[in-house]
């Protein structure tokens, strides 16, 4: 035994067992900080003896929220950006922006123009002779947008806010009052930008797992939050499906309150999914919360509200992926379909669904189905099914019979390597492409000499999906950016970065799942490299644009001259199909 | 290509019945033979300006392919099916053809290669093979340098210098890996296995990581050699493609010059 015990030694390194509490929001979050907060409503009404001995009330205040001071004038949020954190007005005011939008440039977004002929004629001998030249502007963002940069966070005031929101339509949200937890829960982007109005406001960030925590425990919140969201955001996204579009605005209350919201999956999961990719298993079932199994008996249906589902069946030993779907997807109904037009039918699953990475679902009981559901819609109304039909065929026939869906390995790989998000994502055929670069030059040509793309990528069959920006529908690289440089175009809806306003910070760079965005060092026109005062390099975070700037769009896609690459939709699974049957 | 076709069927038609009445032919053929070649080159200008609004590159390239095999019927009508007479047009003729022969084999290569490339696999970007290959290199090093302890036979450690050493150390077998030739890789299987015989027992699963990583740098060399070749027959035919530009110029100059007593 003692023998065992010196072989376990020496093979073994003790180490502090990771715990929750690891990486608080605010490592100098004080015990004075915490006696004011818990004094402070809505914490002062809450039941501490409701949350378990493991997760205190003050130590999911310790570990998730943050004071911070605002300026006024300085923004909180930006309509549009994705972000994980709540705030609750402890001090001061802020105002939440309803309508017209503040100038998105003074957001710190990029500037929506296309080039001039003359513009895009100039890249030919305009484009700067160093790599990452940084000459024509300052790589200070206070230096280049019409406001300021807060030092300790790196976000943006306005100047002259009392002007600029002169004639726009604003709310008021005074001391208490909770903003911004539907979008950090649900995912969903910011549906409003946010702004101190009094000198020194002072906020209390959450962050969406202390939201999380405290909801689990605190009926009240629970009860306040899901009020908010379900006289919002849920009755928005009901009152747009077929399935319920009959319904009159009681008829909505009373379905609302009925539905059940349902998150699955880790709300950040390109870090997880980051580590276990680096560990060569990112997509085991055990790393994929089950939502439905095949073959359970059907309660209802599920609605995806955000994120992405892996639908699959059992094969052999396994499970083998049929379809993923997303924002929009419905699963379930045809089981429940089949049992009005067959009673004597039970409704048991047909497929399984799992979560892929995050997903936030709404899911309608049976007995609210029967009540609220459209029984009478035609057949094309009705939700399409969760998988598509020529799916259904054998893997070895579904392309040579002519059939719109892709083969099974490549919908393993799709899942595998989390492709699905993108929605321009760079499809290179390998069999057709030459490996010429002419695609990569063109992409430098039209970005100052630069290109912000690699021609590699994890590879199926003759099929490379290169590492260039996917542009996808859950863009994680947005969560987080402290100035809002990362953003979505307003016409395109193409992520981009406006590099007047990065800082550098990396965040985006960290998120990404794909490795699509590169740091880089900027120089100087004479190709010294930029430093600060402690001689460390400035550095800026770049992506593929999409060409927004170009009339013609993507570059690379122009230049191929061999049909060997694309920008494809791979958020469905039968664009790449598609696109592969073309020759 | 149906267009093309028909375009040298109807050129070669007009050829046989009009030549013989209009003995100026040569200059109607010349003149648009010059237009075709401008307009050929006129495709790697296309490749520079990919955002402008022109078409896609893919068209343009199509284009240039059918231009391209026109010409080469209309170079030999303009010749007269005879190789010409004089230093400089036998010198332009030859650069034309070189040109013509250069872009054949280039779309042969274009279509031919990259197919074969993903079949091989460990697909490895052009610009990162050094990289790639010094990498093989210090690994293989590293396995041989650590066997080399005083108490392992030195079979191994002979083999990796006298065999493998400048096999690791440069691209290896180009023209083989051209020809789709297993021959070097034949070899090192035979070279190996006698290896194994005068090795130790414990050599063994060293012997099989040395030969892993040899069947690598053979993948890696055949990456190498053959996306070379996707990029360097366009150095011939690039180049060429001006140089005849610039001789044709000098030749509608000399024939226009010298036609009043030509004629």
């Amino acid at each position: 035994m003692a023998k065992s015990d010196n072989n376990l030694a020496s093979i073994t390194r003790q180490a502090a067992r990771p715990k929750r509490w690891d990486d608080p929001l605010d490592p100098a979050m004080s015990d004075a900080t915490l006696d004011m907060l818990m004094a402070t409503e809505p914490f002062a009404s809450m039941n501490a003896a409701a949350f378990p001995a493991a997760t205190p009330l003050r130590e999911i205040l310790r570990a998730d929220t943050a004071v911070r001071e605002y300026a006024a004038g300085e923004i909180v949020l930006r309509k549009d950006d994705y972000g994980t954190s709540a705030f609750l007005v402890l001090d001061g005011e802020v105002d939440v922006v309803l309508r017209p939008d503040i100038d998105p440039q003074l957001l710190g977004r990029a500037p929506s123009v296309k080039k001039s002929l003359l513009g895009r004629l100039a890249q030919l001998w305009n484009n700067n002779p160093e790599p990452e030249g940084w000459s024509k502007r300052s790589p200070r963002a206070g230096d280049n947008i019409k406001g300021s940069i807060n030092k300790d966070r790196g976000s943006v005031y306005l100047q002259d806010y009392p002007q600029i929101i002169s004639n726009a339509q604003t709310v008021a949200l005074k001391k208490g009052q909770l903003f911004g937890e539907i979008s950090a829960l649900s995912r969903m982007p910011r549906t409003a930008t946010v702004v101190a109005s009094t000198k020194q406001t002072r906020l209390l960030e959450f962050s969406w797992e202390g939201l999380r925590d405290i909801m689990r425990y605190d009926p009240a919140l629970k009860a306040q939050i899901d009020r908010t969201y379900r006289s919002n955001s849920l009755k928005n996204f009901l009152r747009h499906h077929p399935l319920f579009s009959h319904l009159d605005e009681s008829g909505y209350v009373r379905l609302c309150e009925e539905a059940q919201l349902e998150n699955f999956g880790e709300y950040n999961w390109s870090g997880s999914y980051l580590r276990l990719a680096k560990d060569g298993d990112p997509t085991t079932s055990a790393n994929e919360p089950l939502i439905v199994r095949e073959g359970e008996y059907s309660n209802g249906i599920y609605m995806i509200s955000a994120g992405f589902c892996r639908v699959s069946q059992k094969y052999g030993s396994g499970e083998r992926t049929l379809n993923y779907i997303g924002a929009g997807g419905v699963f379930g109904h045809e089981e429940i379909a089949n049992h009005w037009k067959n009673p004597q039918q039970e409704p048991h699953s047909l497929y399984t669904l799992r979560s892929l990475g995050y997903s936030h679902l709404i899911f309608i009981p049976t007995a609210s189905l029967e009540k609220y559901a459209n029984r009478e819609m035609s057949e094309s109304d009705f939700p399409s099914s969760p998988v598509p039909e020529s799916m259904l065929k054998p893997a070895e026939s579904r392309l040579s019979e002519g059939a719109s869906a892709p083969s099974a390995s490549l919908m393993e790989f799709m899942a595998e390597h989390r492709f699905f998000n993108g929605t321009k994502s760079m499809v290179i055929d390998m069999d057709r492409c030459t490996r010429c670069d002419d695609c990569v030059r063109a992409c430098a040509s039209t970005h100052d000499g630069n290109p912000r793309f690699l021609r590699h990528g994890p590879m199926i069959d003759n099929l490379m999906i290169a590492n260039a920006c996917m542009h996808c529908v859950d863009p994680v690289c947005m969560i987080g950016c402290p100035t809002g440089a990362i953003h979505r175009t307003s016409f395109g809806g193409e992520v981009v970065i406006n590099p007047a306003t990065c800082i550098g910070c990396g965040t985006c760079a960290a998120n990404c799942p794909y490795d699509s965005i590169r740091m880089v060092e900027v120089r100087s026109n004479q190709g010294e490299f930029l430093v600060d005062e402690e001689f460390q390099p400035i550095l800026k975070a770049t992506k593929c644009d999409l060409c927004v700037e170009q009339k013609s769009g993507p570059a690379c896609l122009n230049a191929c001259p061999h049909d060997a690459l694309s920008r494809t939709d791979l958020t469905h699974v039968t664009s790449i199909a598609q696109w592969l049957k073309r020759k | 290509m149906l267009i093309t076709t028909l375009a040298i069927a109807g050129l070669l038609i007009a050829y046989i019945q009009y030549a013989p009445l209009y003995p100026r032919h040569a200059y109607l053929s010349g003149w648009v033979l010059f237009a075709a070649m401008l307009f050929l080159t006129f495709f790697n200008l296309r490749k520079r300006v990919p955002f402008l609004r022109v078409g896609s590159t893919g068209f343009w390239l199509q284009l240039h392919l059918y231009v391209g095999i026109f010409s080469g019927a209309l170079f030999f009508v303009h010749i007269g099916w005879s190789w010409p007479a004089g230093i400089f047009h036998q010198l332009l003729a030859l650069i034309y053809l070189v040109v013509f022969v250069t872009g054949v084999l280039g779309l042969w290569i274009s279509r031919a290669f990259p197919r074969m490339l993903t079949v091989a696999g460990y697909e490895t970007p052009f610009e990162r093979i050094p990289y790639a290959r010094s990498s093989l290199r210090q690994e293989a090093e590293a396995l041989v340098l650590a066997g080399v302890d005083g108490q392992t036979s030195p079979v191994i450690a002979e083999f990796y210098h006298q065999k493998l050493g400048m096999f690791f150390m440069r691209p290896s077998n180009r023209w083989a890996h051209l020809r789709q030739s297993r021959a070097p890789q034949a070899a090192h299987v035979s070279q190996f296995d006698e290896v194994q015989r005068y090795a130790k027992k414990g050599e063994g699963e060293m012997l099989d990581k040395l030969r892993d990583l040899v069947t690598r740098k053979h993948m890696l060399d055949y990456q190498y050699a053959l996306q070379s070749a996707l990029r360097l027959w366009l150095f011939a035919h690039i180049p060429l493609s001006y140089s005849l530009l610039v001789f044709s110029v000098l030749h509608i100059i000399l024939v226009h010059a010298f036609s009043g007593s030509a004629s």
